[in-house]
Formats: C-alpha cells, sequence, structure tokens
C-alpha cells in the first residue's frame, strides 16, 4: 500500500501569536486509510486540516519552499498547490453550500469550478444524489435542508472530483445521530469501495470507534495516535462497573474518589459507577465490589488525561424545603406553535427533588423550546409547569426565586472580571454573602480580576455555574451545559452537579451527547417536538436489547426508538 | 483564468441576487427613493422671500423704488417704522432681510447724478443663520434694485450720463429656469452608482469568508483571477442595469433636459461604476467580515460621492485642504461631467479629462483588489 499523504514536523504559529498552534506533528496515511481527528474545541483540528489542503502555510515554508513537512502523493501542497487540489476532496466547516442555491445548482457550481466534463455530469450526478438520499430534493434550496441533508450535500460537493484523500471538518456538528450514523457508513464504503484516505475531525470523541485509526490532539500538540481496537485492549483489566445496586450510587461514587484507591476515572452509567484504574494492582486491591467489563475509547481518553483534573470541594448546602408532593418540577402538556409549526408537542413530565433529569434529542428537537417555556422565557401557547408548585405564568416572581440558570455559552458578561459577573448576580439576586464566600469552591480565586472573555473554557463554564448558583436555588436548569467543551473539563463538571444533586437539588439538563445522558436519573427523549418516551437509562438500554446489539449504548438506544417510533 | 469557471462563478453570482431581496433593493429600490427624494424633496430654489423695509427718508423717490421692490413676485414686503422694530423682525424669523434707507438717500442720489461727489447707500440686511436664503434674499433685492434704475433710465426720468449709468443683465446660462433639480437629479447617477458598485460589493466578498463558502473555493481549481472577474462581471451588469433604470427616471419622468450624447454618459458612467466595485471589493476582500466593510464602504464610498463630491457643496468654496481631498475623489469627476453632459452638451474637454481620471482610478483599485486576492487564507 502507498503511503497518500506524509506529515513530517509539521508546525504552525499564528503571526502575533506566542504559543504554536500545531506543534511537531507527523503522522502518515495510506490509501483507503480512515482516520479520525480528534480533540477538544480549540486543540487546533481546523488549523492542522487546513494546513494540510494548502489554505495556510506552515512555519518557514516562506523562507525554504523545497523544505515541505507536508506531501500528498508526491507533491507539497505549498508548492504545487494546482496539483494538490486535484487530489484532495475538502469539506470545510458548515459545509461550505451556497444557501440561496438549490441541491442540483450547488452540485452544477463545484462541477464547473473543479472542471468535470459535462458529458461524464449526469452520470455523476445520479451516483452522489443516489448515494446521499438528495434525489428528491434537487430543486430545493441548500438553506432550507435539515443539517444531515447539508452534510451529504456538502459531501456530494467534495467527492465530485473523485478525490484521493478526503479532509473533512466537523461534519457532524449540527447532525442528529441517524443521518450522523448514515454519513459515516457513506464515508466508511467510500473510502473502502475507491481506496480514498479520510481524515475526519471531530470533538465528539465516541466518533473514533466508528473509525480504524485515531489522532488526538490538545492544545496542538499530538497527545496520542493508533488504533482504536488496540489502544481499547490495552485498557484491559482497568475498566470496572464498581458497587452494588443498593448502594446509593452519588455517595458512592464521592466515596471512591479518593487517592488511596488508585482511581483515574469515574462516572455514573445509569445504575452503576464505571470505574478506570490507574494499574492493575490499584484494580485488585479495590474492596468493594466490582465487575470487569470492555473498555471502550473514552475509558483511554480519561486514562490519558488524568493529570488534567481539577479536586472538587463538596461543601455544598444541603437544600432543606422540600416541595409539594416532592415534586420540583413538573411540566403539564407544554405545547408550543410557530404559526403551522409545532416546535413543542404536548410535553409533560415530572422532576423529583434530588433527582437529574435530562431532555435529551438532536439539535431541533424541541428540547431548547420546552426548556425556555419551563425558565418563561418564551410563553407556551398551551399547558403549564410549576417550579417547586409555583405556576412559572401565574406566580413568576416566586418560581424565579427557586432556580438557578446556566445558558448555553454561558451567557456572561466577557468584559467583566470575574469578580464583577459575580456581584452583578449577586445583585440581580439580591444574595448578601461576600464574593470569597460565593466562589469558594469554585476554584477561581486566582482569576478574580481576569475578564471573563479571556478564561480558560473550564473556568468560564465554572464561573457560569457559580453564577447561576449565587442563590443557593433548590432547582437548577442547564442548557447544553458541556458543548464544546473537552472531556476532562466535562468530566469535572459533572462531578460538581453530582455534588449538588447528592445536597438535594433538582437538575433539569438538555444534550445532546448521548453518553452525558447516563448521568442522568431519568431522561425524556425528544425528537421532532414530541417526547417519545421517558425512562432511566439502563431500562432505554434494555428496551432495545437483541440479538445483534448485546449491550447497546445510548445513541444505539436513541436510534433505534427513532426508528421504531417512525 | 478559465471562461467556464468565470461563467459558473457570474451565474451563480446572479442566483444570489435574485434570491436575496437585499441585493434588488440596493440596486432598484434604494435609488428610486433617492431619486425621489432629490426629485421633490430637497429644493434649493427659493420662490419667494419675506423681506423688510425701513424708509427713513420718506421721500416719493424712495416711495418708487419700493414700489419697484414690492412689484417683484420673489419678494415680499413687510414695512416698518425703524430699523429696530426690523431686527426684532427678522429675529423672530418673521423675514429674512431687511433693507434700511437712510434719511437723505434722495439728496445724495440727486447730488451724484448731477455729476457731483457722493454716495448714495442702502444697507442690506440679511438672516446669516440661513445662508441660502440669506444669498436669495440679499441678490434678489438688488437685483430688483438694479432693474428699477435701469427702468428709470430707459425712460429717461433719471440722466445717469454716459459713464455713471447703471446697466446690468442677469441671465443664467445651462440651467436658464435656475431649477436646482435639473442640476442635482443627473448628479445624483454618482451616489446610486456609489451604491450598488461600492455598497453592494462590499459586502460580497466578505459574505463567502464569513459563510465558509471562501475556503471551499480555494480548495477548487478557481484561480483569482476568476473570482475577482466573475465579481467585477456579475456587479458590473447590475450596476449598468441600474444606472439605466435610473437614467429613465430621471429623463422621462422628471423631464430633465439632456443636451449631451448617450454614448459619452455611458462610458463616463461605465468608468465611474468600476471604480466603485474596485474599491467595494477591495474593502470587502481586505476586511472579511461583512459589517466592518459595509460601515466602511459607508465612509469611504458613499459619503464622499454625497459631501465631497460638488453635488451638495461646491467644491470651489471649500477650505484648501478639502478641495485638495476632492483631488482624489472619483465621484467629483463623475459629477462635473454628468451635469454638463445634461445641461451644456458634451464639453469634450471635460469628458476625456473625467475618462482619463475614472481610468486611472478603476485601475488603481482593481489591481489594489486583485493583490488582496489570496489563493490562500494566508500566504507569504
Amino acid at each position: 500500500m502507498n503511503e497518500l499523504l506524509v506529515v513530517k514536523n509539521l508546525n504552525k504559529t499564528f503571526v502575533g501569536e506566542k504559543n504554536s498552534s500545531i506543534s511537531n506533528i507527523s503522522f502518515n496515511l495510506k490509501e483507503g486509510e480512515k482516520l479520525s481527528l480528534i480533540g477538544p474545541d480549540g486543540a487546533g483540528k481546523t488549523t492542522l486540516l487546513r494546513l494540510l489542503s494548502g489554505l495556510l502555510l506552515p512555519d518557514g515554508i516562506c523562507e525554504n519552499k523545497e523544505n515541505s513537512p507536508v506531501y500528498i502523493s508526491g507533491f507539497s501542497p505549498y508548492s504545487n498547490l494546482n496539483e494538490v487540489k486535484k487530489l484532495i476532496g475538502y469539506m470545510p466547516q458548515r459545509f461550505g453550500l451556497y444557501e440561496d442555491l438549490t441541491v442540483m445548482e450547488n452540485l452544477e457550481l463545484y462541477a464547473d469550478l473543479k472542471n468535470i466534463e459535462k458529458s461524464k455530469r449526469e452520470e455523476l450526478f445520479e451516483t452522489l444524489l443516489k448515494f446521499s438520499g438528495l434525489a428528491d430534493f434537487t430543486k430545493r434550496t441548500a438553506g432550507a435542508l435539515s443539517g444531515g441533508m447539508k452534510q451529504k450535500l456538502g459531501l456530494s460537493c467534495t467527492l465530485l472530483s473523485r478525490p484521493k484523500i478526503l479532509f473533512l471538518d466537523e461534519p457532524s456538528v449540527g447532525v442528529d445521530p441517524v443521518s450522523r450514523r448514515d454519513l459515516i457508513e457513506i464515508t466508511e464504503k467510500l473510502a473502502h469501495e475507491n481506496k480514498i484516505g479520510v481524515i475526519w475531525a471531530t470533538s465528539y470523541l465516541d466518533e473514533a470507534k466508528f473509525f480504524k485509526n485515531y489522532l488526538l490532539l490538545d492544545e496542538g500538540r499530538k497527545i496520542s495516535q493508533g488504533c482504536v481496537s488496540d489502544t481499547e485492549k490495552s485498557m484491559k483489566g482497568l475498566v470496572f462497573y464498581s458497587g452494588n445496586k443498593s448502594d446509593k450510587k452519588r455517595t458512592f461514587l464521592n466515596k471512591i474518589l479518593k487517592d488511596e484507591y488508585g482511581i483515574t476515572d469515574a462516572t455514573i452509567e445509569g445504575d452503576r459507577v464505571r470505574t478506570v484504574f490507574k494499574d492493575l494492582v490499584s484494580a485488585q486491591n479495590f474492596p468493594f465490589d466490582k465487575e470487569e467489563t470492555e473498555p471502550v475509547f473514552e475509558d483511554f481518553i480519561m486514562y490519558t488525561f488524568k493529570d488534567k483534573k481539577h479536586k472538587i470541594d463538596e461543601s455544598v448546602r444541603n437544600i432543606e424545603v422540600s416541595p409539594p408532593d416532592n415534586i420540583a418540577i413538573e411540566a403539564i402538556g407544554l405545547t408550543k406553535r410557530y404559526g403551522n409549526f409545532i416546535a413543542a408537542n404536548n410535553i409533560s413530565f415530572k422532576v423529583k427533588k434530588g433527582e437529574i433529569f435530562g431532555l435529551l434529542g438532536p439539535n431541533g428537537a424541541g428540547k431548547s423550546t420546552t426548556f425556555k417555556m419551563l425558565c418563561s422565557l418564551i410563553k407556551p401557547t398551551e399547558g403549564k409547569s410549576t417550579i417547586f408548585g409555583f405556576d412559572i405564568q401565574k406566580q413568576p416572581q416566586e418560581a424565579k426565586k427557586n432556580f438557578g440558570y446556566m445558558a448555553q455559552k454561558f451567557s456572561l458578561f466577557g468584559n467583566l472580571s470575574v469578580r464583577q459577573n459575580v456581584e452583578f448576580f449577586m445583585g440581580v439576586y439580591n444574595v448578601k454573602r461576600s464574593v470569597q464566600e460565593v466562589i469558594k469552591g469554585y476554584d477561581l480565586e486566582k482569576y478574580i480580576n481576569r475578564n471573563a472573555s479571556s478564561l480558560p473554557l473550564g473556568y468560564k463554564q465554572r464561573l457560569a455555574l457559580c453564577c447561576a448558583l449565587v442563590h443557593d436555588p433548590p432547582v437548577l436548569f442547564l442548557d447544553e451545559p458541556t458543548s464544546g467543551v473537552d472531556p476532562v473539563i466535562r468530566r469535572e463538571f459533572w462531578m460538581r452537579i453530582n455534588n449538588l444533586v447528592k445536597h438535594k437539588t433538582s437538575v433539569l439538563v438538555t444534550t445532546h451527547f448521548m453518553d452525558e445522558a447516563q448521568f442522568c436519573d431519568k431522561i425524556a427523549l425528544c425528537y421532532k417536538g414530541k417526547i417519545l418516551v421517558t425512562d432511566t437509562p439502563d431500562n432505554l438500554k434494555n428496551s432495545v436489547k437483541s440479538e445483534k446489539l448485546k449491550h447497546p449504548s445510548m445513541e444505539d438506544a436513541f436510534i433505534e426508538i427513532i426508528r421504531r417510533a417512525s | 483564468m478559465n471562461l467556464n469557471i468565470i461563467k459558473a462563478l457570474v451565474k451563480k453570482e446572479f442566483k444570489q441576487i435574485i434570491r436575496d431581496n437585499s441585493s434588488i433593493l440596493i440596486a432598484f429600490v434604494m435609488p428610486l427613493v433617492l431619486l425621489f427624494l432629490f426629485g421633490f424633496g430637497i429644493n434649493f430654489d427659493t420662490n419667494t422671500v419675506k423681506i423688510g423695509i425701513v424708509d427713513n427718508d420718506c421721500t416719493t423717490f424712495t416711495k418708487d423704488i419700493i414700489q419697484s421692490l414690492n412689484g417683484t413676485k420673489y419678494l415680499d414686503c413687510t414695512f416698518y417704522k425703524t430699523s429696530k422694530q426690523a431686527d426684532n423682525a427678522l429675529l423672530d424669523g418673521k423675514i429674512r432681510a431687511y433693507l434700511t434707507i437712510p434719511v437723505n438717500f434722495t439728496r445724495e442720489f440727486k447730488k451724484k447724478i448731477s455729476g457731483n461727489y457722493a454716495k448714495p447707500k442702502i444697507q442690506i440686511v440679511t438672516d446669516g443663520a440661513e445662508p441660502n436664503t440669506a444669498k436669495y434674499a440679499s441678490s434678489y433685492i438688488q437685483g430688483a434694485i438694479l432693474s428699477f434704475f435701469e427702468y428709470k433710465n430707459a425712460e429717461g426720468s433719471i440722466k445717469t450720463g454716459k459713464n455713471g449709468g447703471i446697466k446690468t443683465q442677469i441671465r443664467s446660462f445651462y440651467n436658464p429656469s435656475l431649477k436646482s433639480t435639473y442640476f442635482i437629479l443627473p448628479s445624483s447617477l454618482s451616489i446610486i452608482i456609489t451604491l450598488t458598485g461600492t455598497i453592494l460589493t462590499a459586502l460580497v466578498v466578505a459574505r463567502e469568508w464569513e459563510r465558509g463558502t471562501m475556503e471551499a473555493l480555494l480548495t477548487t481549481e478557481m484561480s483569482k483571477a476568476d473570482f475577482v472577474l466573475s465579481k467585477y462581471i456579475a456587479y458590473f451588469i447590475l450596476g449598468f442595469l441600474s444606472v439605466i433604470f435610473c437614467l429613465f427616471f430621471i429623463i422621462f419622468i422628471f423631464k430633465v433636459p439632456f443636451y449631451g450624447s448617450y454614448i459619452a454618459l455611458f462610458t463616463v458612467s461605465a468608468f465611474f461604476l468600476l471604480t466603485g466595485i474596485g474599491a467595494g471589493l477591495f474593502i470587502s476582500t481586505v476586511l472579511k467580515d461583512q459589517f466592518t466593510s459595509s460601515q466602511m464602504a459607508g465612509t469611504i464610498g458613499f459619503m464622499p460621492s454625497m459631501m465631497l463630491s460638488g453635488l451638495i457643496y461646491e467644491i470651489d468654496s471649500t477650505p484648501i485642504f478639502i478641495r485638495f481631498l476632492c483631488f482624489f475623489i472619483p465621484a467629483r469627476y463623475y459629477v462635473s461631467a454628468v451635469s454638463s453632459l445634461f445641461l451644456s452638451g458634451v464639453i469634450l474637454k471635460t469628458v476625456i479629462s473625467t475618462l482619463i481620471f475614472m481610468l486611472i482610478f478603476s485601475f488603481l483599485t482593481g489591481f489594489l483588489t486583485f493583490k488582496a486576492t489570496k489563493e490562500r487564507i494566508e500566504e507569504c
């Protein structure tokens, strides 16, 4: 097999920046080989793909054109850009489509731009439309397509020139899990049949398992690289489900996260605690019930990043007050219509005190609409909701005192300092405590005078949580709290939520991360404005168990439930 | 350069223009609104000016003069006993100017016409807060007085002698009816061309960057010449249609007389349009952000073509520094060429010198745009 792509000591530092965005990356890609490029937001994935496709220039190339760190089939993208253009297919984020043009017009435009002969087009278009399932939508404008369809059209446009190598930049953002699965299958098939090399950049770690090899990137550096299955095998003997069902899982989780047990990662998965040990000895000496399980790729990531973790202060105030009937949040027949479009259709559920309730679903499923109705940000067309017994429409003031809200993208005041942000929220909720006291346990002291916009992502998230909780509310609303955050910070965030829930805070969370849903006590699966089913994570997974799917993941369960519903 | 690619890009650009209402709005609706605004809303002519008269001399001769002032349709006279009263009326805005005839005016005047040394004087006070009206008021009054003497001279009742005779003739060339719309409407073409040429094009490259399509284009076989040319062609066609559309309104709806040659007009307009497109594309290419680009295009494209082109302010009456600045404003050459084409026919010297400037400017902006366009996101 031939080396399709050779990358050797690739470096990139942007003008005016101290730290390099890509430092010393080397790897090869063979014909037909598929590689997932994984890493959190800001890890340098896009920069790397742009460097590979010749859109950006690596350090030192201007001084010495001969010394190219990248070769694609023997051509350097820096001195032979025109040759390289014929070899690569690059799909940028947001797919590079013209939203005003129809599906067919987009295809025709890119065919013209890529000099595809007119005689070959008809057949080519037919094949591509067939594989993408867009044949019935050729007259629809790209802007009116769903995320999954846009993604397929983007890929089709990229494939027009029959490239030897595909660079896909975050193709799965904003795409529902069913379409995502589709696209991955299509890409696999294509790569296999036409011997196309594929680099699939993603911040969703779970996607790595769909590809044979991975390259893990963080802060521009290669953290590790290899074959996904080998890596999983290397973790054998370190991953267990611990505790038994009678244990209170949240208390148990806190108990085992002490240094003496040698645990690098522990997380709630349905009724049990998934535990990753730092070595075999620690695993053997573990004094509680445990049952070995198959390692997955995320275990490895957590193992790799073990030094990045923060200790969490457990001092959280107990929520003493109790709502009527112990129901913290209740939604009764919430419906929101926009003209003919029903964004949320007859949504009903109950959240008990001290419970984490998750609204799970792809973008556009109606999660955010439901969420906003619950926090009285938008008015429901029909139905009502209560928080701690207070009707959010009729007694908004009382209801609002009882919940804290952490919005998507954190909604902090970027040009106020950490202290000023906290002071502002204290003022809004009329909290009479010192700032020091409020931020205790969030590890924000060292950044107290820094502007919120310049904080590292993890700290921003902590500050947002802190601001949402200044008034010690018994109910906490979290809207996509972890999008764009790396897995380590995500884990830490969930540990904090765990602490709160242990002390009887009730939490309502929306998420499109399937694995994150494991952390919830109950999940409502949302799809196209409706709740398909509400149950515990374990029950949902068990409900789709079959001969073919012996150990279904949350995503498997989700896809199966949607298939059955439609 | 690849003709097929350029053709595909131009086609794409037109589909976007047609489907995106804002382009049509900027290219056709906004110019129309501007034309109506300039045609009906803005009028630099003054019809009747209210003035005051204070006659301290009170002779039959001064009564005669006043009579003739009152007789013109441009002046509406009110009489005041003292200058103080007239002053107050001026302050209250009841009148725009007043004239005072001093005591002894008649005696002085008679002394003068009988050959002795004398200075008969009439004072005119105008309201400087409204300079335009003030100017009109004073010149109307002066005109009226002059024509009075002329009449008397002709009648023979006053003999001013050979040398001391007052003889004036006021006549306006090129805009005989002195209608300012005849000047404003053709000149406003400069603003209209700037709208499609600069404001619209300032958005288009930035839009490709913002929507992530630029990245996709850069990895196709398109060259940067293809890209720049396709933008030029698409917006040149659109801009030219807009010019024709507006000319139709100016000539056939507003009935502004046209004395020049259409070929000259279209050639000058075409080159001015190219200059504008170049400036817009350059701004857009450098800034890569629709909001900043449109702000910038407004500041360095739209404002000068309105303020510094001679359309609203006479360039010769601006301070030296501004006059120097105007030298670099293409719109200024365009305004002078278009207004002379409309009102006085083809003046070859003006047309050719304008064309030379336009060529230089359009070549310059085109060159800058091409230089600023990159084959990659960054270049050495």
